[in-house]
C-alpha cells in the first residue's frame, strides 16, 4: 500500500503467482439483514488463484476482514467479525474466539509481522489491541477509545495507520503502538476507485491486482454478487455468488515445505 | 420494618431473665411478633402470588395442542404426555437443523433445562454436541446478548470441565461460563443504574422474559439466581406502570410495524394476560416455559399494572441503542414521560433518534377493546445517516440494502421510526411536538394516524381536531404548517393526516367526556396549552431513573422501589437483595 500525499491510497502490488493465498471475507449474502448472519459467511481461501474457494472457520459468521501471520510452527490466521475476533492456529481446522463481550463489530485487523505478539483491531466502538497474540485486549484510552474505527494497517514511514469516522473521516498514525495518536489527514479519501466498473448492479467493495497465468488482473469483490476476475478486458466470476464481499487479502505463503500447508 | 423474603422473622428468649418476665417478654415478643407480622410481607404472601399453579397447567395444556415444530410447544407436549411420539420426532429434527442462531439457542436451552428429566443420555449427547459444531452468531442488541450469554451460562455450569475443542467458540467451559457471569453482571449493573437501552419494547421484552427464567429457575449460584429473579421483577414492573387494558402505551425503543397501530397485538401483552389477567387469551410459544417456571410475578407487580382509579405521571430514564457515528457520546440520554388515566395514557420522549427504524416516540392509548385503539403522529425519515449512527457497514450500502430488503423503511407512508428533527416536550396529558426538516430531507411531511375505530372524529372545533374514544377526547391543535392533507387509506385501519412545511408543530392534549361536553372546552383546551408553556427543558426528575407514584429509583442508585396501596417492594440491587413494608 502506498499512501499519496493527498491522502489517497494506492495498492500498487502485483503479487508472484508461485506462493499466493488469497483470503476473501464474507459478510453475508444476498438475504442478509443487518444485524444477523447468514450462512455461507466468514472466510474463504483460495491456492489457486481464485479458481476455487474453501470455506474455513464458523459457516455463518459476519466477517469482515483476516490477517495471518507465518511462524515457524505455521500460519497463525485471524479473522475481525461482528462477534469479535477469531483466530486459529492450526491453519484454520479449528477456531477460537479470543476476545470477550466487551469487543464488538470488529471491522479490520492487523498482525505486525515483525512482532507477530502485537495485533491491533479496529471496532465500531474504539481501538484494540493485543500484545500477547491475541490472548489478551486492552482499550487504550486515547482519542480513538471510543471512535468508530474501521481500517488498519501499518506504514513503513508512519507506523500505524488508521482509518475512522465520526461526524467525518479521518485518517490517524500512531508510532507508539497506539497509545497516542495523531490526526494524519482530516478529509481523506478512501481506497481509490477500482480501475474498471462494477460487473455486477452491486458495487465493488474491495479488489486487489493479482497474476494469473502471467497476466495481470484485478480480483474484485462485490458487495452482494461476490467475485469476479478481469483480464484487461472481460469480467468473469471468480466464485461466491451473492456473497456481500467485504475484503480480500493476498498473502505470500513463506512457511517452509517441510510444514507443509492446509490453509 | 423490614425483612428479607427470603430471611427468616427471628427472636429469641433470654434465658438469664426471671421467670414471671421471661413469660410477660415472651407474651410481649408474641405480641410484638404479630404486629410485625401484619406489616410485613409474610402477611402479604400473595406478593409471589401469579399465576397460580392451576392457571399454570391449564395454559400448559393449552399450548400442548399446537403442532408447529419448535421447542416450546414439544416441551408442552411432553410435560402434559400429549402426543409425545409426535414431540420427540420434531425434538430430533430441531436438534438436527439449528438455525436462526440465538432466536434458537435460547428455546433450545429452555427446553433442555425444563425438560432435562425427560431427556435420554443419547438425546443429551446429542444437545451437547450441538454446541460443538454449529456456531450460533452473538448478534448485536441486548436481548441477542441475554440469549446467546444466558444459554453459555447455563450451560457451561451444566458442562462444566469441558475443554475449548468442546465448544464451538474454542473456548472452554470455565472461560465460557465466566465470561457470560461477567456480561450478565454487567448488564444488571448497567441498566438499574442508567437505563435499558432497548427499553420498554411491546415486541422485544417477550424475548427478555425467558432466559431469564430459564437463568433464574437453573442458575446454581445463589446470588445470581436472586439477581436473575428480581431482574425479571424489574422488566415486569417497568411494564407494568405503563400497561392499560391490554396495551404497552406511550413510547418505545423498537416497536412492530403492526403493533404501533393495534397496540394490544404486541408479543408482550401475551405476558400480561399471563401474568396479571389470568388469561390465555393471547397465548405465544415462550409462555410454555413460563408455564413451567418456578417464578411467580409477585402481585404488587399486578397491583401496579391495574391501579388506575387516579391519574399519575409517570418518569423514566432510559438510554439509545449505542451510536457508532455522527454523536459525541456512545449513549445519549433518553427521557420519558407517560400521563396515565384508567381510560387513556398519553407518553413520550424527547425525540431524535434514540433507536434505528422501529423507535415509537409518543402516542396517546385508550383502554379500549376495540382494536386500533390508539392516536400518534411522525416524521417518517430513513437515511444512511439513520443507518450509520446504529449499525458498523457503510451507510450507503446498507440504506439501498434495506430499502431493497424492507421496503417499509424508506416508505414515506410508514407507522414507525423516528427523526433526527422531531422535538417534544409533554406536561402531564398535553404534549407538543415541534419539527425543523431542513429542505432535501427525504420526506418533509408529517402523518397523523387516526384510528377508523374511533367513536367521533371532528376536524375542525375551534381550530381543534377532536377524537373521541370510550370515555376520552383527544384534542390536536395544529399550531405551525404550510398545508394539511386528510387522506383517506381504504387499505389500512385508519385516515391519515398529513402536515406539509419545513416548520411543523402541533399541541396534542386529553380529556374526558364531562369536560367534552362541559361547554367549557375552548377554555379547557387554552388553559392545558397554557399549563404547557414554552418548557424547553426537562424537569429536575432528570436524576431520577423511575419517577412516579408506583416506581422510584434515583440515577446510579441500583436501587428500584414499588409502590401500591400501602405496600412497598423495594429491589437493591446493591445489596442483591429484597425487601417488603
Amino acid at each position: 500500500m502506498v499512501l499519496l500525499g493527498t491522502g489517497i491510497l494506492l495498492n500498487l502490488q502485483v503479487p508472484d503467482l508461485s506462493a499466493q493465498t488469497l483470503y476473501a471475507v464474507v459478510l453475508g449474502n444476498q438475504n442478509y439483514v443487518v444485524g444477523s448472519s447468514t450462512l455461507r459467511s466468514g472466510l474463504f481461501v483460495s491456492y489457486d488463484t481464485a479458481r476455487t474457494w474453501k470455506h474455513i472457520g464458523p459457516k455463518n459468521l459476519k466477517a469482515y476482514s483476516m490477517d495471518a501471520v507465518d511462524s515457524s510452527e505455521g500460519r497463525i490466521l485471524f479473522i475481525a467479525a461482528g462477534n469479535g475476533v477469531h483466530r486459529s492456529t492450526d491453519y484454520g481446522k479449528s477456531w477460537k474466539i479470543i476476545t470477550d463481550w466487551r469487543m464488538t463489530e470488529v471491522l479490520d485487523i492487523h498482525v505486525d509481522q515483525s512482532r507477530p505478539d502485537m495485533i491491533y483491531a479496529a471496532t465500531a466502538f474504539g481501538f484494540w489491541r493485543s500484545t500477547d497474540g491475541g490472548d489478551n485486549w486492552e482499550n487504550p484510552r486515547s482519542s480513538l477509545q471510543h471512535r468508530y474505527c474501521y481500517r488498519i494497517w501499518e506504514d513503513s514511514t508512519h507506523g500505524i495507520m488508521l482509518q475512522s469516522e465520526d461526524f467525518q473521516k479521518r485518517l490517524w498514525t500512531s508510532e507508539s503502538d497506539g497509545t497516542t495518536w495523531t490526526v494524519f489527514n482530516n478529509d481523506f479519501t478512501d481506497k481509490t476507485a477500482p480501475p474498471v466498473s462494477s460487473p455486477s448492479s452491486h458495487p465493488i467493495h474491495d479488489y486487489i491486482r493479482i497474476r494469473k497465468e502471467n497476466t495481470e488482473m484485478i480480483l474484485a469483490g462485490t458487495y452482494g454478487d461476490g467475485l469476479f476476475l478481469w483480464n484487461g478486458s472481460t469480467w468473469s466470476s471468480a466464485m461466491l455468488p451473492g456473497s456481500q464481499i467485504w475484503s480480500i487479502t493476498q498473502k505470500d505463503y513463506v512457511v517452509p515445505e517441510k510444514v507443509g500447508h492446509v490453509y | 420494618m423490614y425483612t428479607d423474603i427470603e430471611g427468616e422473622v427471628f427472636a429469641t428468649p433470654n434465658s438469664s431473665t426471671p421467670l414471671f418476665m421471661n413469660r410477660t417478654l415472651t407474651i410481649g415478643r408474641i405480641f410484638f411478633a404479630v404486629l410485625f407480622l401484619l406489616f410485613t410481607c409474610d402477611l402479604t404472601a400473595q406478593d409471589l402470588a401469579g399465576p397460580s399453579e392451576a392457571f399454570r397447567k391449564e395454559a400448559l395444556q393449552e399450548i400442548a395442542r399446537d403442532n408447529r415444530k419448535n421447542f416450546h410447544f414439544v416441551a408442552a407436549k411432553l410435560r402434559t404426555g400429549r402426543e409425545t411420539a409426535l414431540a420427540w420426532k420434531q425434538f430430533d429434527s430441531l436438534l438436527a437443523e439449528p438455525t436462526g442462531d440465538m432466536f434458537w439457542t435460547y428455546p433450545a436451552t429452555a427446553f433442555y433445562f425444563y425438560c432435562n428429566d425427560l431427556l435420554s443420555e443419547e438425546r443429551k449427547e446429542a444437545f451437547r454436541q450441538v454446541w460443538k459444531t454449529w456456531t450460533p452468531y452473538r448478534g448485536d442488541t441486548e436481548n441477542h446478548f441475554l440469549m446467546y450469554y444466558g444459554t453459555l451460562y447455563l450451560l457451561a455450569q451444566e458442562w462444566p470441565d469441558l475443554p475449548g475443542s468442546e465448544w464451538f467458540n474454542g473456548k472452554s467451559s470455565e472461560e465460557n461460563f465466566n465470561e457470560a457471569g461477567e456480561y450478565l453482571q454487567y448488564w444488571i449493573d448497567e441498566t438499574v443504574r442508567y437505563g435499558q437501552t432497548e427499553w420498554d419494547s411491546p415486541r422485544y421484552l417477550y424475548f427478555y422474559i425467558t432466559p431469564l427464567l430459564t437463568l433464574y429457575d437453573f442458575t446454581e449460584d445463589p446470588a445470581m439466581k436472586r439477581r436473575f429473579g428480581m431482574m425479571l421483577e424489574y422488566l415486569l414492573v417497568d411494564y407494568a406502570a405503563e400497561y392499560l387494558n391490554g396495551n404497552y402505551c406511550g413510547a418505545h425503543s423498537r416497536d412492530g410495524d403492526g403493533s404501533v397501530i393495534n397496540p394490544r397485538i404486541a408479543e408482550a401483552t401475551s405476558y400480561a394476560q399471563f401474568f396479571w389477567e389470568d388469561s390465555l387469551s393471547y397465548i405465544l410459544p415462550d409462555l410454555a416455559f413460563a408455564a413451567m417456571s418456578n417464578f411467580r410475578c409477585p402481585d404488587i407487580i399486578r397491583a401496579i399494572a391495574h391501579d388506575r382509579d387516579e391519574p399519575y405521571t409517570h418518569y423514566e430514564r432510559k438510554r439509545s441503542r449505542a451510536k457508532m457515528r455522527y454523536e459525541e457520546e456512545t449513549y445519549t440520554q433518553v427521557y420519558k414521560t407517560t400521563c396515565m388515566t384508567k381510560d387513556y395514557a398519553i407518553g413520550s420522549i424527547q425525540g431524535g433518534l434514540q433507536q434505528p427504524i422501529q423507535q415509537h416516540t409518543w402516542d396517546v392509548t385508550f383502554s379500549s377493546p376495540k382494536p386500533n385503539n390508539t392516536i400518534f403522529a411522525l416524521h417518517p425519515y430513513a437515511s444512511a445517516h439513520e443507518l450509520g449512527m446504529f449499525f458498523p457497514e457503510e451507510p450507503e450500502q446498507m440504506e439501498s440494502g434495506i430499502l431493497n430488503s424492507k421496503a417499509s423503511y424508506g416508505n414515506e407512508n410508514k407507522w414507525i421510526g423516528g427523526s433526527p428533527f422531531e422535538k417534544i416536550i409533554q406536561k402531564d396529558e398535553t404534549l407538543r411536538a415541534t419539527y425543523h426538516i431542513p429542505p432535501g430531507t427525504r420526506f418533509g411531511h408529517v402523518d397523523f394516524f387516526f384510528p377508523k375505530s374511533i367513536d367521533m372524529l371532528s376536524k375542525n372545533t375551534n381550530g381543534w381536531i377532536i377524537a373521541m374514544f370510550g370515555n376520552t377526547f383527544t384534542a390536536v391543535h395544529i399550531e405551525k404548517a404550510d398545508s394539511l392533507e386528510w387522506i383517506a387509506e381504504p387499505e389500512q385501519p385508519c385516515q391519515r393526516l398529513r402536515l406539509y412545511g419545513d416548520s411543523i408543530s402541533y399541541v396534542v392534549t386529553n380529556g374526558d367526556r364531562a369536560q367534552m361536553f362541559s361547554g367549557n372546552l375552548a377554555a379547557l383546551l387554552e388553559k392545558k396549552v397554557q399549563e404547557l408553556g414554552a418548557q424547553e427543558d426537562f424537569p429536575s426528575w432528570k436524576k431520577f431513573l423511575f419517577h412516579g407514584p408506583h416506581l422510584s429509583s434515583s440515577y446510579n442508585s441500583g436501587i428500584l422501589t414499588m409502590r401500591c396501596n400501602g405496600r412497598e417492594r423495594i429491589l437493591d440491587f446493591e445489596q442483591n437483595e429484597i425487601r417488603t413494608q
